[in-house]
């Protein structure tokens, strides 16, 4: 279809100053954050323009929209914050760009039920700041808080920096209402349990807009706390460190964030700090607190300054462009870096974390920190690297993977798939786990015109 | 060579980085909701001109020129990606290609390069000093030099006449001069370099020639002008110092000299900051000082203030080019002060103001009803007029 047929057929949908094929306003919509992010094994770049972006009001009118796609095999690709890392929201295929974040109200503030109901293209520190005037918080807080969307966020099944207590967004989601891409509605029940079959809700977390388009969240809604402490404690190692917080929770302490980081660690000997936040009722989080100080000073933490600890609890939302700020732009733009997220079993992660080095090491790539975020399984490492190092990041990057799942976790906790981890889905999920999320797709979406090319290919 | 060229790396940064921490809280993202029409979008558009990939076209003009150039999308930008500097000598750009200064920029221009007009409202000289005429206590040289610039005496004389009241009761005395011109902030803003130079070169002689010590406005884009553009035109020092009214009266009122009326009552006032006083000149509490020291007097402030404040729409050329954005970004403030429970929306900036008053012209009467648009003056006079 002409892209001007295609406009014509789009505005007789939307209204018109909704819809453009301006090749200035395609250009914007050429990428989200995975250009460079994580994405090196691409040759090429994975910018794609689509052929038209449509800003949809109302379910309504997404339902129409899949009708025309289904019937003219026109691709469609969801597009919220823009602010994924894997080339989730690109439209890779060209076709038709949804910009979700049009819809952006907010429907209901459940204070008993301690939900809200939410239009998916509302930003998250919004919404936060209107549930605080009812006295309740949003449990999702992820650096991209001012700029991610609740809908972006259930797709990739992101994390937030108070996911110890509050878990990712996926589990905050409640109910859904979505446009399938056949154009039929689902809406699920919006409850906190129900053993009546499959959770349907679990088909669109995570599963970055291929099963279909949310329109509408009922999600998790907290009390906002009345007390919240943070607190730092810096480690003679990692060992020391990581020993600690995997007593915290067997003692059963409870924080809202955890974070044990190593800055340019060395194989062993590189102090690590913890950062511990509790919040909740004042008694409980002094409680805690107690206890969590004994803990630490059994293990030789030595408590940080109260200034400083606050001071990185409060720029958790600005920590790349420290690093920019550091390094100086000039030398930031030259660099290629990626931060993995991986899920391990417990047992497992002071091991991995000396491999990783050691890999690292092998090819000569520069570790900026490694550590743990949220649940002592979930280690992280950050690493940089030149253009000229691609070759060699490429293959550190395939032998951590296989070092992650030869000690059973998972890849990637955090961000998502999109096209940049496609290629590792299989090795993930194995031939015949792969099997059915292909079957799925296709039973939904028979023409493939939902997100295509995202997560796992359909022929 | 293009001037966005300079930019090369931190424009590279922005699209690389593409957080997006500067998309809630920009005015031509709230109104047109298009990625290319805030600050993330813009600069990968810029981007796109650089690599080739984009010709500069009429559009992508307009694009450049729906920015208010309040700078929250600098001020957002932790990395300092500075990029209303950046829009800045886009526009030049556009300028020097011919794509620039759009339709109704031109206009503007074209009056103020008139000898008799030199204003961009197009209106003649003389009728910018007629709310003088009926004050005899105003000299014609003097240490303390009043810049009255376009906007307020051809718009709201009236917040004029309150000054000198104000000024009097203090036993302040200044000086005016019939011939300043327009202090050029509409040429810098919209890209018009060569336009800009010369009213600046004109108005700096004039107040030399006056004998200034210190040049006050009650402007903010004049402030801004005089005190950030002007040293950079002339490319040294001012031989005088500039001043916004509220930092003469926050002196002022330091030393309480104002003869103000008792209150039994309380008023309740929000600020809105302009950007030209606010983000762009870092004048965020004195105006506040001032309001605080008004008697029966409570500030209560907007969900989004100082550094985060909103735009209200007007700036950087968009209320002339494009005034439907403008009040609409006005409509949005008016809500946000009425949310606070004020019954007067303060502000510092005869544009703003102008601004905000249109759009509330146009809002329901039931809304009109429940707050009044003033200048901080304005207020001020109210609170002594009876003396
Ligand atoms: C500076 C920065 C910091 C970040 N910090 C974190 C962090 O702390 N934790 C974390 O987990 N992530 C983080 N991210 C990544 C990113 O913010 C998250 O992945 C976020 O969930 C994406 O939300 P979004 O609204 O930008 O979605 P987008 O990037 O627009 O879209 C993501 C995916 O969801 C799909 N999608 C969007 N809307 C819908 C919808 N309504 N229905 C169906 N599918 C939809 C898109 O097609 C795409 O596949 C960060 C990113 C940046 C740039």
């Amino acid at each position: 279809m002409e892209k001007t047929d295609l406009f014509n057929e789009i505005v007789r949908i939307v209204p018109i100053e909704n819809a453009s094929i301006k090749d200035f306003i395609l250009y914007s919509y050429r990428k989200d954050w995975g250009v460079i992010y994580r994405s090196f094994e691409f040759k090429k770049t994975i910018e794609h323009s689509p052929d038209i972006v449509v800003k949809p009001e109302n379910t309504e009118q997404i339902v129409k929209i899949f009708k025309l796609a289904n019937k003219q095999k026109i691709p469609i690709t969801p597009y919220s914050g823009g602010t994924g890392l894997l080339g989730a929201a690109i439209p890779h295929y060209g076709g038709i760009l949804l910009d979700m974040k049009s819809m952006n109200k907010i429907l209901e503030i459940n204070e008993d039920d301690m939900s809200v109901r939410v239009q998916p293209g509302i930003n998250l520190e919004f919404l936060n700041n209107e549930l605080k005037k009812k006295n309740l918080i949003l449990g999702h807080d992820p650096w991209s808080r001012p700029s991610a969307t609740v809908g972006g966020c259930i797709s990739t099944n992101s994390v937030g920096y108070r996911a110890t207590k509050y878990k990712s967004m996926g589990e905050q989601v409640l109910g859904l209402e979505v446009v399938l891409p056949t154009g039929n509605l689902i809406r699920t029940r919006a409850i906190h349990k129900s053993s009546m079959g499959l959770d349907l809700n679990r088909l669109f977390i995570g599963t970055e807009g291929i099963f279909g388009v949310i329109t509408e969240a009922v999600i998790k809604a907290f009390p906002l706390y009345e007390k919240r402490n943070i607190l730092g404690f810096t480690f003679e190692n990692f060992n020391k460190g990581f020993e600690t917080v995997v007593n915290l929770f067997k003692k059963g302490l409870y924080p809202a964030s955890l974070e044990l980081e190593e800055e340019l660690p060395r194989t062993s000997n590189t102090p690590a700090t913890l950062q511990i936040v509790f919040e909740g009722i004042e008694e409980i989080v002094d409680l805690q607190t107690k206890m969590l100080k004994g803990l630490c000073e059994k293990n030789g933490g030595r408590e940080n300054r109260a200034r400083s600890v606050k001071k990185k609890w409060e720029e958790r939302h600005i920590g790349f462009q420290k690093l920019a700020k550091r390094l100086g732009l000039d030398n930031y733009v030259k660099y290629h870096g990626w931060d993995l997220n991986v899920g391990l079993p417990v047992p497992f992660v002071k091991e991995f974390r000396s491999k990783s080095l050691e890999i690292c090491r092998k090819y000569n790539i520069n570790v900026l920190y490694v550590g743990i975020w949220d649940h002592p399984g979930d280690f992280f490492i950050g690493i940089m690297f030149t253009p000229e190092q691609g070759e060699s990041a490429i293959k550190a990057h395939r032998e951590l993977v296989e070092e992650v799942h030869k000690f059973g976790g998972t890849m990637e906790t955090v961000h998502g798939v999109g096209l940049a981890f496609k290629r590792y889905m299989e090795k993930e999920h194995g031939i015949w786990g792969i099997d059915i999320m292909k079957k799925i797709k296709q039973a939904l979406d028979p023409n493939n015109i939902l997100n295509p090319g995202k997560q796992i290919d359909i022929k | 060579m293009m001037q966005i060229e300079k930019y090369k790396t931190e424009i590279e940064y922005c699209t690389l980085e593409r957080c997006a921490f500067c998309r809630e809280g920009c005015p031509s993202w709230e109104q047109m909701r298009f990625e290319t029409y805030f600050a993330r979008g813009r600069m990968y558009l810029i981007q796109g001109i650089l690599n080739g990939d984009l010709k500069l076209n009429k559009e992508i003009a307009d694009v450049i020129y729906s920015c208010t150039t309040c700078g929250y999308c600098k001020d957002m930008c932790e990395a300092g990606v500075p990029t209303t500097d950046i829009y800045e000598a886009f526009r030049k750009d556009l300028v020097k290609n011919g794509f620039a200064p759009l339709e109704r920029h031109k206009k503007l221009v074209e009056y103020m390069k008139h000898d008799h007009m030199r204003n961009p409202y197009g209106e003649e000289k003389t009728k910018k000093y007629e709310w003088t005429t009926e004050f005899s206590n105003i000299k014609d040289k003097g240490e303390l030099v009043f810049f009255g610039g376009c906007t307020m005496p051809l718009r709201s004389p009236s917040t004029l006449k309150n000054m000198i009241k104000i000024l009097h009761a203090a036993g302040k005395e200044i000086a005016i001069t019939k011939d300043e011109w327009c202090c050029g902030s509409i040429g810098l803003r919209i890209g018009d370099i060569k336009f800009a130079e010369e009213q600046a070169k004109h108005n700096i002689e004039l107040f030399k020639d006056m004998g200034a010590k210190t040049v006050m406005t009650a402007c903010a884009g004049c402030y801004r002008t005089l005190k950030k553009d002007y040293p950079e035109i002339l490319g040294e020092k001012l031989p005088f110092e500039v001043k916004h009214i509220t930092e003469l009266l926050v002196e002022i009122l330091k030393i309480n000299k104002l003869p103000f009326t008792e209150e039994k009552e309380k008023t309740k006032v929000t600020y809105h900051d302009p950007c030209h006083l606010g983000r762009h000149m870092n004048l965020f509490e004195v105006p506040r000082e001032v309001i605080s020291k008004i008697p029966g007097i409570d500030l209560i402030e907007m969900k989004r203030n100082r550094k985060n404040a909103f735009c209200c729409g007007a700036g950087g050329g968009v209320k002339s080019q494009f005034p439907d954005l403008a009040i609409n970004n006005a409509k949005d403030r008016i809500r946000e002060a009425i949310e606070t429970g004020a019954e007067i929306l303060l502000s510092s900036c005869p544009f703003c103001i102008g601004n905000l008053n249109d759009a509330l012209n146009e809002m329901a009467s039931k809304i009109q009803d429940k707050i009044k648009v003033i200048d901080i003056l304005d207020l001020i006079a109210l609170k002594i007029q009876e003396k």
